[in-house]
């Protein structure tokens, strides 16, 4: 079932006051000049005035499922020791101008948190968010989604989704989750075929922006059989080993587990890691990857052919961060699109 | 300010507090002094729990640093008097250590009486009793510890905005002088340097994938020297992939960036016949992270630069918008003590040899050293709450290259990996005690950092540090000595008990 209304531009603020009323309320701000999502109590205004121009956040919409720091469980001093599980939030919440790559992401990792570990906190942040849509309709020059099979303008993986139309947003409400959230909302108006055709115009519009593309399938055949190319050594020669595209990334998902103990508790948390850092996984022994390209090319192998091999998607939603805030320029699209077209060298 | 921290559990009843002071003596001096003064009968106050040091100069910061996180109200250091050290000479070069840690702590708005220093020898009984009684004052003072407890500091923000360049900048930016010509110079002399074996590899720039960018070309192949080029965004400093390769390296160097070389020269990183420097002399580059701040947008929002004389028109999302120069350079080249490098090997086209500093980075730093010291600190943990531990500060600088690096050190684990906002200050100031006196300010820090946090504040504080106390000129000269591997008997020490 898929339902499409309308929604004048005029009563957005009406409409996200009707929402925030409902659930906790999440749409982009930015300060310092970083975006991310944050909750909307009476902030409005300045949410509106965001969702009007921004192109996507800094910080990507996966740092509320997959928390950059999250204490797990406390170990308390006492007569005897007890461990004090932290409680799972359930309350909803709603997240407003999620863009179609941010929710791609957020469909990737659900099958990495639920293949053979149900993780229960990733699960219940996914059980208790409804995703609001919000469709690109000027996307970056560092976007490549449409080379990923996503449409810029109109997320797959959200409960509704908006295409803005000049004076009004086409709805596109795709879940129950979705219908649920906005059956008593008495804001929006039945669609016409007008609107219908206008959106998918704006659709296409929307995808022929796009200036930058990979060629996926090509990348995943080569991929598959190129471990020990030499082209690695040359490609990563320049990367520094930092965290910026991993953390940044949507759909990056390695975390390592620490004890930070004081003199009254201790906690277990765990916290991003990532394959770029050179003491990655060194915990057990060693860091199996010691060299710089064996790193970098275990970042790219892993969303292009291990992720593949695992659960049939691509790790990338071609958001475009790790290009853009890359401190050295180490270009994703770039690597895949040099990729040699030869037998590995075994 | 955050909801990560976890709480205190360990709650003071009111009028109950004793501090908690930490103590760190070395074993010959202070040590035999706290043990005369017990023996004497001497009376002092029971607050200091004592570590016992082979030497003050085996102190780390990072060993204050993890005492105050995890409780200590007040951390002192005691040695023996400079001349004294049962090992000569440790307590000159702790000196160096504690003038730069104090000055930093100073200006982060650690309260002076938290971390204190003095000098007892085995002799003085009375003194130590003196000591210990004036450092439980000064603590009672400033209270018990909440330095590190994120729910007693509010959010400050200061802005820069009202410090401006002074100056008319004047040089000629990277890349806009006779450009083709030099273009064509050095590909031909990275090709001559590759193909005649001078060198194993070549460190440049090659064009971007993005608008307003530069990519870093590390490469073998001779053919590759086509694809270099100079322009106003090269802006990386290259000289950080020198320790990576030992072998034979031509690197393009600004003069910022020949700089870091020297210093790498300093510290024996590198040799000096390993290494074929070409310069290219740099009028400045093109800061685009700055214009961003100032006209607060989106690369992405930029269609055109285009510098004119001393201008820079911008065309952004269709309007046009100009610039003067000093407001489009990157903040560094503002304060550039060197336009074309020193050693230089090669170098393409005209040196520029004047230099006219602005002071603009330390002007920004004594306007904000204005602030009262718990402003200073809620600033920092502000800025730091945002810090997401992906290390690019540290890995993108040029003078960062230990093998290993004390945050990623886990047994003992000093700073927590964890990204709370105390813990990204402590990594931080701990960074930034480690490069004084080595770091030049290149600034590639600020510029990496996706959080845009104004590390470059920190990096001049360290450069005005080990200037005013040392008398050093970071990456002047080769035969120099790292100023904190060295000491001066004369060194000044205020603040020392």
């Amino acid at each position: 079932m898929m339902e499409t209304l309308i929604l004048k531009k005029s009563d957005l603020s009406a409409f996200l006051k009707a929402i925030a009323e409902k659930t906790e309320l999440y749409a982009p701000l930015t300060h310092k000049r970083i975006g991310q999502f944050e909750k909307i109590k009476d902030n409005f205004e300045a949410a509106i005035k965001e969702l009007s121009h921004y192109k996507n956040t800094k910080i990507s919409i996966k740092d509320f499922f997959f928390k950059p720091c999250e204490a797990m469980f406390e170990v308390k001093k006492g007569e005897q020791l007890t461990i004090e599980e932290y409680p799972i939030e359930t309350k909803p919440r709603a997240f407003f101008g999620v863009r179609a790559c941010d929710a791609k992401a957020l469909s990737i990792l659900d099958k990495v948190f639920s293949w053979d570990y149900l993780d229960s906190s990733y699960l219940a942040a996914r059980e208790r968010s409804s995703l609001i849509g919000l469709g690109c309709i000027n996307p970056c020059s560092t976007c490549f989604c449409t080379s990923l099979e996503i449409e810029p303008a109109s997320a797959v993986d959200v409960d509704i989704n908006f295409i803005d139309l000049g004076d009004r947003y086409f709805v596109e409400v795709k879940t129950d989750k979705g219908q649920n959230l906005i059956q008593d909302i008495k804001l929006c108006t039945n669609s016409m075929e007008e609107d219908k055709k206008l959106a998918e115009q704006k659709k296409k519009e929307s995808r022929d922006k796009i200036s930058r593309f990979i060629d996926a399938k090509r990348s995943v055949r080569i991929l598959a059989d190129n471990f020990e190319d030499p082209y690695w050594e040359d490609v990563a020669r320049k990367c520094i080993d930092c965290g910026i595209c991993t953390f940044l990334c949507p759909t990056c998902h390695c975390f390592d587990i620490l004890d930070e103990a004081s003199r009254a508790f201790s906690r277990r948390c765990r916290f991003y890691d990532a394959c770029s850092f050179k003491n990655f996984t060194k915990m057990p022994v060693e860091n199996p990857r010691e060299e710089r390209y064996r790193r970098y090319r275990q970042r790219i192998r892993h969303k292009y052919s291990y992720y593949v091999e695992n659960f049939g998607v691509i790790a990338c939603v071609g958001c475009g961060r790790c290009i853009e805030y890359c401190p050295v320029n180490l270009d994703i699209t770039r690597t895949l699109n040099e990729l040699p077209e030869r037998e590995a060298v075994r | 300010m955050e909801e990560k921290e976890p709480k205190r559990e360990e709650k003071v009843e009111e009028g109950k507090w004793k501090p908690n002071i930490l103590g760190f003596l070395c074993r010959w001096c202070t040590y035999a002094g706290a043990d005369l003064a017990g023996t004497s009968r001497i009376k002092y106050p029971s607050n200091i729990r004592i570590i016992k040091v082979p030497c003050s100069g085996r102190i780390n910061p990072l060993m204050i640093f993890k005492a105050l996180k995890d409780g200590a109200d007040g951390v002192l250091v005691s040695g023996c008097h400079p001349g004294d050290c049962h090992y000569n000479e440790g307590n000159y070069y702790a000196r160096r250590r504690f003038i730069v840690l104090r000055k930093l702590l100073d200006f982060v708005g650690m309260p002076f009486e938290r971390v204190r220093f003095s000098w007892v020898s085995a002799a003085e009984g009375a003194k130590w009793a003196q000591v210990v009684k004036e450092v439980v004052k000064g603590v009672e003072t400033v209270g018990p510890n909440e330095m590190f407890n994120p729910e007693k500091w509010l959010p400050v923000d200061f802005s820069f905005s009202e410090i401006s360049p002074q100056k008319e900048y004047h040089y000629p930016i990277l890349g806009t002088v006779d450009n083709e010509t030099c273009i064509k110079q050095l590909r031909e002399v990275a090709k001559g340097l590759l193909e005649s074996k001078k060198v194993d590899y070549i460190f440049g720039y090659e064009a971007g994938s993005i608008d307003f960018k530069t990519t870093p070309l590390i490469t073998k192949k001779p053919s590759d020297t086509s694809r270099l080029i100079i322009n106003p965004y090269c802006t990386n400093n290259l000289t950080k992939y020198i320790s990576d390769y030992p072998s034979k390296i031509g690197v393009v160097v600004k003069g910022c960036d020949s700089r870091s070389l020297v210093d790498l020269l300093q510290e024996n990183q590198i040799k000096r016949e390993n290494v074929v420097i070409i310069a290219l002399p740099c009028g400045g580059v093109i800061g685009v992270e700055r214009i961003l701040e100032k006209l607060q947008i989106e690369r992405e929002d930029i269609k055109n630069i285009e510098i004119k004389g001393q201008m820079v028109d911008l065309t952004i999302n269709g309007e046009k918008k100009s610039l003067p120069l000093k407001e489009a350079v990157m903040e560094k080249c503002l304060d550039c003590q060197l336009h074309t490098a020193k050693y230089a090997d090669i170098i393409i086209g005209k040196p520029i040899t004047e230099v006219e500093k602005d002071n603009f980075s330390e002007r920004a730093v004594k306007a904000f050293e204005n602030l009262p010291a718990e402003k200073r600190w809620g600033f920092w943990l502000y800025e730091m709450n945002r810090c997401i531990r992906c290390y690019a500060c540290r890995n993108i600088c040029p003078a960062c290259f230990c093998e290993r690096c004390f945050a990623d050190c886990n047994q003992p684990e000093w700073v927590s990996p964890i990204p709370t906002a105390t813990n990204n200050l402590l990594y931080q100031l701990m960074r930034i005690f480690d490069v004084a006196g080595r770091c030049v300010n290149c600034q590639e820090c600020q510029r990496v950092c996706p959080m845009n946090i104004p590390l470059w504040l920190l990096t001049t504080k360290a450069e005005m540090i080990v200037k005013e106390y040392f008398h050093h000129i970071p990456g002047d000269n080769p035969e120099d000595i790292p100023p904190l591997a060295t000491y001066n008997k004369e060194d000044k020490e205020d603040f020392i008990l």
